[in-house]
């Protein structure tokens, strides 16, 4: 046994030998490479045992485990439409999901679609035209998104819609406008779990076309023919701690999501961002797939822009536990019983102006009319469960948050009945919540919710091609066979994402990605 | 003699690596950690010292459980006495004589198990579903879809509740 591991010793120091020889003309010897490389971006820089002089951060397999056309990394809405639409224009597609469940942030989303709607808005007496929801996407982003993708988003947002009813969700015959939406035009699937419902529809859909979802295949690399040159082969996933090989023939699609549950991701760009900053997120949203992409080649934008949203609990320091998540029929009450902030403003202008409240806490105020958008039956469980507050008059809700967060109840109570009068008369003379918003608070049983600001959403990611989704380097050059869509891809919803305009942003593209990755040529 | 060790060192050092990873690699299957009690096949389920040695795992004053199997412990413990969260549930497998070849296959090292196993036995979703229908918000009939049973309901340790990562709700998971 000692002479065999003696030769192995002398197999491996003769080798290394070679390459040392090899290296020297570049100065540097391949362990000094090795040595400095795996501290390099969290991977590990391999050598190619056939050129070892071209440093990677992932070799080309010696044999694929596994080849399809399509890969797909990403199992939320992005992932299931691109593998959908993929496969509908005749190719193969495979899903690759790292979570040992299906869905991502999609699954546990509320699901709301912007997307301008002739037939329910003009039942509303709601004008609306793609220009105007151009011109709210691209302001309320102020200027940074790419004017083809903004445009290609709401040009495509109604077939989006339709198609999504076509795959078998329905949404409620109203629009309304969702958080941060800035105008009615947001669709809320109906059946229970609303994101969760489009996400249960597409898998039905995925399941049907046979595409199978592998889960706990999570991505540790991207194989690219050449460093940073050539076209992008496949992927390298590990599942069950063993490194698998994927190729794809036609495209690789990223459909990663994004990085708001990245703590070290996402304070780099925010340093506030720390762990004392909760997320609505799925603990599992990382920018992993975003490192191995740039690792590739391909260049970020936007990455400085990430969103926070007030709607996380205060005592799960989670997404939900709220009794609402509209805001016309709603006061946002900070600790000291007054109004900060226009309840139908931008979403990073709320989240900023609650930062500045004591305890960064907001009481979300909602009357009945909540019961619209949520069950009754989980109100009552957050009541139950003492994440929410409820009572009967004004009065008894101000003695509950007086209770539970020294609110001072008769300036709480005031607050209300200011807002009301605003209401009635029509105009917010505090802080101008437009009037098509401006809806009282005054049908009891009255909910206050405990709610603080929360990493929601990643405006800044990967950069694709206006409105292909391919993906773009550093130098302006399409890296071939890659494409992206959804949260991990930039550009879209410059400095600030309208409420609403993420699910459509993920149909839109991710259809597009889907098609356009079929269309690829083969190339093995 | 100073020789002899340091010609002897490497093949220590090299049998220990060997004898380690071994052991490591085994662990999972076979628990041959001094904590956990052990594991072993084709003992008869209510045998309980042969795998917990000593450790006295039933409640004083119960009877002998030797080569009783589930059908009978079931006599005395119903209702308000069952067995459910008891003991993990491979030993309810195990006594109601799912052995542990039916989830691990009989070659060895075992395979891990996989989930469509539960359901070739526990018929689909929705049936599995139904003693929890008056349970709320109901754990199998959620917006995270049918997830994996072994996400909550695991074999070899203590189960899990997976809706807790996001929601308060304290279920008793068996």
């Amino acid at each position: 046994m000692r002479g065999k591991f003696k030769d192995q010793m002398r197999k491996e120091g003769k080798s290394m030998n070679e390459d040392d020889k090899k290296k020297k003309f570049l100065g540097v010897s391949r362990r000094q490479f090795l040595g400095a490389g795996a501290a390099v971006a969290g991977g590990v820089i391999v050598g190619d045992p056939l050129f070892p002089w071209e440093l990677r951060a992932i070799g080309i397999p010696k044999a694929w485990d596994k080849e399809t056309e399509v890969v797909v990394v990403g199992s939320g809405y992005v992932g299931l439409a691109a593998a959908i639409e993929a496969h509908d224009a005749g190719s193969k597609a495979i899903i690759l999901e790292k979570n040992p469940f299906l869905g991502g942030n999609s699954i546990i989303a509320s699901g709301a679609y912007n997307a301008v709607d002739p037939e329910r808005q003009k039942k509303q007496n709601i004008e609306d035209s793609i220009d105007l929801h151009y011109k709210h996407t691209i302001e309320g982003g102020d200027y940074r998104g790419d004017p083809e993708k903004v445009r290609y988003l709401v040009e495509n947002a109604t077939e989006g819609l339709k198609w999504l009813e076509k795959m078998g969700v329905e949404f409620e015959p109203t629009v309304y406008a969702v958080v941060g939406a800035l105008y009615p035009r947001s669709h809320d699937p109906i059946k229970s779990g609303r994101g969760a419902a489009i996400v249960k529809v597409l898998k039905d859909q995925a399941d049907k076309r046979n595409i199978p979802i592998l889960l706990g295949h999570k991505l540790t690399g991207i194989v690219r023919e050449k460093p940073l040159e050539g076209m992008i082969l496949g992927v390298e996933v590990e599942h069950k701690g063993e490194k698998l090989y994927f190729k794809a023939k036609k495209a690789v699609v990223l459909a990663t999501g994004g990085f708001s549950a990245d703590v070290k991701m996402r304070s780099k760009y925010d340093p506030r961002l720390t762990t004392d900053m909760p997320t609505t997120n799925v603990s599992s949203a990382t920018g992993e797939a975003i490192i191995f992409a740039e690792d590739e080649g391909a260049d970020v934008i936007g990455m400085d822009y990430i969103q926070l949203l007030m709607a996380c609990n205060y005592y799960t320091k989670k997404y939900g536990s709220l009794a609402n998540l509209g805001i016309d029929s709603a006061i946002f009450i900070n600790t000291k019983g007054v109004r900060f902030v226009a309840e139908d403003q931008r979403r990073d202008v709320m989240s900023e102006a609650l930062l500045q409240q004591p305890k960064k806490v907001l009481l979300w105020v909602a009357d009945d009319r909540c019961k619209k958008r949520f069950k009754l039956e989980m109100i009552e469980r957050f009541v139950k469960d003492g994440l929410i507050f409820k009572a009967d008059t004004m009065e008894g809700l101000a003695k509950t948050v007086q209770e539970k967060f020294d609110v001072p109840p008769n300036a709480f109570v005031e607050t209300v009945r200011k807002y009301n009068e605003f209401a009635k008369k029509g105009e917010d003379k505090e802080f101008g919540k437009k009037l098509t918003n401006l809806k009282p608070v005054e049908k009891p049983p009255f909910y206050a919710s405990p709610t603080q600001a929360g990493a929601h959403h990643t405006m800044g990611g990967l950069r694709t091609k206006g409105t292909t989704g391919e993906v773009i380097d550093r130098r302006g050059n399409i890296i071939p066979h890659f494409y992206a869509a959804g949260e991990v891809t930039g550009g879209v919803h410059g400095t600030n994402r309208l409420g609403g305009n993420g699910t459509t942003d993920c149909i839109v593209f991710g259809r597009a990605v889907g098609k356009n990755a079929a269309a690829e040529k083969p190339w093995g | 003699m100073g020789r002899i060790l340091t010609k002897n060192r490497g093949t220590v050092r090299i049998a220990s690596l060997i004898a380690l990873t071994i052991i490591i690699l085994t662990t999972p299957y076979f628990g041959i950690l001094s904590a956990e009690p052990k594991r072993l096949e084709g003992v008869s389920p209510g045998d309980c010292g042969v795998c917990h040695g000593s450790e006295k795992v039933l409640p004083p004053g119960h009877v002998d459980t030797k080569g009783i199997a589930g059908a009978t412990c079931k006599g005395c413990h119903k209702g308000g006495a069952s067995l459910r969260r008891k003991m993990p549930l491979s030993h309810s497998h195990q006594l109601n004589g799912v052995t542990c070849a039916e989830c691990h296959g009989i070659t060895r090292p075992a395979k891990p198990s996989e989930e469509k196993k539960c359901l070739s036995c526990h018929a689909d979703y929705k049936k599995v579903a139904i003693p929890t229908d008056k349970t709320l918000p109901h754990p199998h009939d959620s917006h995270m879809g049918d997830l994996d049973c072994r996400l909550c309901h695991h074999q070899h340790s203590r189960s899990e509740n997976f809706c807790f990562q996001c929601h308060e709700w304290k279920y008793l998971v068996p």
